[in-house]
């Protein structure tokens, strides 16, 4: 019987997710017919800028935007579970405000230190800054975790991240030059359509194995649910669970972040709407649908910021938080008790 | 017939506490196997500290804890969960989770990276459930358990580990009476029927003289284990409430108010 239902929801979300990527590749500002898309990927004749639009720029952005719910949502139910909060994720606990930061130092600060970057270093800097800001505040987070078992004193922490981080970057633009300024900025409104054929061959590789690394945790989150003394007592090593942990976050929030810009409320909510689906509490089952849900979630966010016939582009992150907050508040008023 | 006892548990000249606050100091003694030990003390006497120390949560201040001979300090932490199961005080109410899947990870240091049970691995799921009378509840969340439940779930997780010691921190602390008769007769029954070593600190000493076999008791940074009527006998109940207005009344076998001469 659970097995069964287990088994339909899969198969549904999976259904919904071949369906939404192709609706992804589909729809857009530009009206393409479907039979120009099929023709773009199958080889045969068609119109070459229908061409380049579906190949160079919808399938990337489809791409992406597959991998980025994964990762985040994947991260944000690995936190809940590490830190057992609810309200735990990796833009809540300021991890995409570290990637952010990371982002701004090197397309800011290195410019008002006078160097000077090609396109090819700004490329890969990004990540590379974005990863270390995300490991910066994510070994600040688990190293007050570690000393304080308070989880809201946690939660607050990650919040003052987000604004010290902000203000930080206010102060940097404030002092940049114009020329700096501009490609921050770009990065800043950066959506999942930014996303380039280069650079997904970063995108790509870094999150699918930010993805195994999760799947094969399952069995220490598993434990670390029960809490640490039980897991610690059941044989787990914590501290390298936590660095594992740690590691995967870092790869899959500060991938997302360098290439996406920050997007709120995915790695919060999605889990949930998860748990509400499968009703289970097993990572061996919820961790494979919540990265399900994020893609669907995800991707259908995405149709909704191309605001499809109008010709308008939303910012992503406004669709993920006019989406993603009312099932936060409802996970609150639903859980007065503790819950993860 | 000359059975040899066997001590899973040894303390060698253990002292521990914290930096600032030593609790206890240099203690030599055993836990016996077969045997359900009550660990007493005041509050902040440091039983909830040596229960972390022999399952090597925390270090020592000074000396070792040896299982079945070996110095902890040398076991990897899979090793010693494969001897030591722990029941803490930490409260397991995760919304959704099934009784079943809280005691299935009890047998994570048996299974390999996946965490995927095998048929054996599922029996002792089944069989430590049935052991603490639960085997109906496998399907129900763990939140929707009552507190007496609950706690039978936790020490099933225990059992399912298959140690031959289990230590339990204050497992009766917020259970009605029946319910905290209830969990000492099972441990009691566990460690006489399954031979295991069990040590659980309480509070609920007129409890624990009637259910125990042996009483360890924290006083003064000092700890001595002896057999329960050996416990009563030497006045140990007289040193735990000495300077309190409580005193153990030996004819009814209860704890009373001392009265006013």
């Amino acid at each position: 019987m659970k097995g069964q239902k287990n088994t339909i929801l899969f198969l549904s979300l999976t259904i919904l997710l071949a369906v939404l990527f192709v609706a992804d590749i589909v729809l857009g500002s530009v009206s393409i017919p479907l039979s120009e898309i099929w023709a773009a990927f199958t080889g045969g004749e068609c119109d070459p800028s229908s061409k380049y639009i579906a190949l160079k720029f919808r399938l990337p952005k489809a791409v992406t935007a597959v991998l980025a719910g994964m990762s985040l949502s994947c991260v944000g139910l690995q936190m809940q579970t590490l830190f057992r909060n609810p309200l735990a994720g990796p833009y809540v606990l300021g991890v995409s405000s570290g990637a952010s930061l990371g982002v701004s130092i090197f397309l800011l600060g290195l410019p008002l230190l006078g160097v000077e970057l090609g396109p090819e270093a700004r490329n890969f800097g990004v990540v590379g800054a974005a990863w270390l800001g995300a490991a910066l505040i994510m070994s600040i987070v688990m190293a007050v975790s570690a000393r304080i078992k308070d989880i809201m004193v946690i939660l607050i922490l990650g919040m003052m991240f987000g604004s010290a981080a902000t203000a930080i970057v206010e102060v940097l633009q404030y002092l940049s030059p114009e020329s700096a300024l501009k490609s921050y900025v770009v990065w800043t409104m950066g959506s999942l359509s930014s996303v380039s054929v280069a650079q997904l061959w970063v995108l790509v590789p870094v999150t699918v194995a930010g993805l195994i690394l999760s799947l094969l945790l399952i069995k220490p989150l598993n434990m670390l649910l029960l809490g640490d003394n039980y897991a610690s007592t059941m044989g787990l090593n914590i501290k390298l669970t936590h660095q594992l942990l740690s590691l995967a976050t870092v790869l899959l929030a500060g991938t997302v972040t360098a290439y996406c810009g920050p997007i709120g409320f995915i790695g919060l909510a999605i889990p949930h709407v998860a748990r509400m689906l499968f009703r289970e509490a097993d990572h061996r089952i919820l961790l494979p649908a919540t990265m399900l849900t994020g893609a669907v979630v995800m991707l259908a966010c995405d149709i909704i910021s191309q605001l499809p016939t109008t010709g308008y582009t939303l910012p992503i992150n406004t669709i993920t938080a006019l989406i993603g907050i009312p099932i936060i508040i409802a996970v609150i008023i639903r859980n007065r008790k503790p819950i993860i | 017939m000359n059975q040899q006892k066997k001590y899973p548990i040894r303390l060698c000249a253990l002292s521990t506490g914290y930096d600032h606050r030593l609790l206890i100091d240099k203690a030599d003694m055993a836990f016996e196997a077969g045997r359900f030990t009550a660990l007493v003390g005041r509050n902040g006497a440091g039983k909830s500290t040596l229960l972390r120390t022999i399952a090597a949560l925390r270090r020592p201040l000074s000396g070792h804890v040896e299982i079945n001979g070996t110095d902890t300090a040398t076991l990897s932490r899979r090793d010693i969960a494969l001897s030591i199961g722990f029941v803490s005080t930490e409260e397991v109410r995760i919304a959704d989770l099934k009784v079943y899947d809280v005691v299935a990870p009890g047998r994570a240091p048996h299974t390999n990276w996946t965490g995927l049970l095998t048929a054996t691995d599922h029996e002792q799921v089944k069989k430590a459930l049935a052991l603490v009378g639960m085997g109906s509840f496998a399907d129900k969340c763990i939140a929707n358990l009552s507190d007496g439940e609950r706690q039978r779930v936790m020490i099933a997780r225990a059992l399912a580990q298959d140690t031959p010691i289990i230590l339990l921190d204050e497992p009766t602390a917020f259970l009605d009476l029946p319910n905290k008769y209830e969990i000492f007769l099972l441990l009691k029954r566990l460690a006489e029927q399954e031979d295991k070593c069990i040590v659980c600190s309480t509070h609920d000493l007129d409890i624990a003289l009637k259910t125990c076999h042996a009483i360890a008791l924290i006083d003064g940074h000092d700890i001595k284990c002896c057999p329960t009527d050996e416990f009563i006998e030497e006045g140990g109940t007289e040193r735990l409430f000495a300077g309190t207005k409580l005193t153990y009344d030996r004819s009814t076998h209860t704890i009373c108010l001392k009265i006013q001469e």
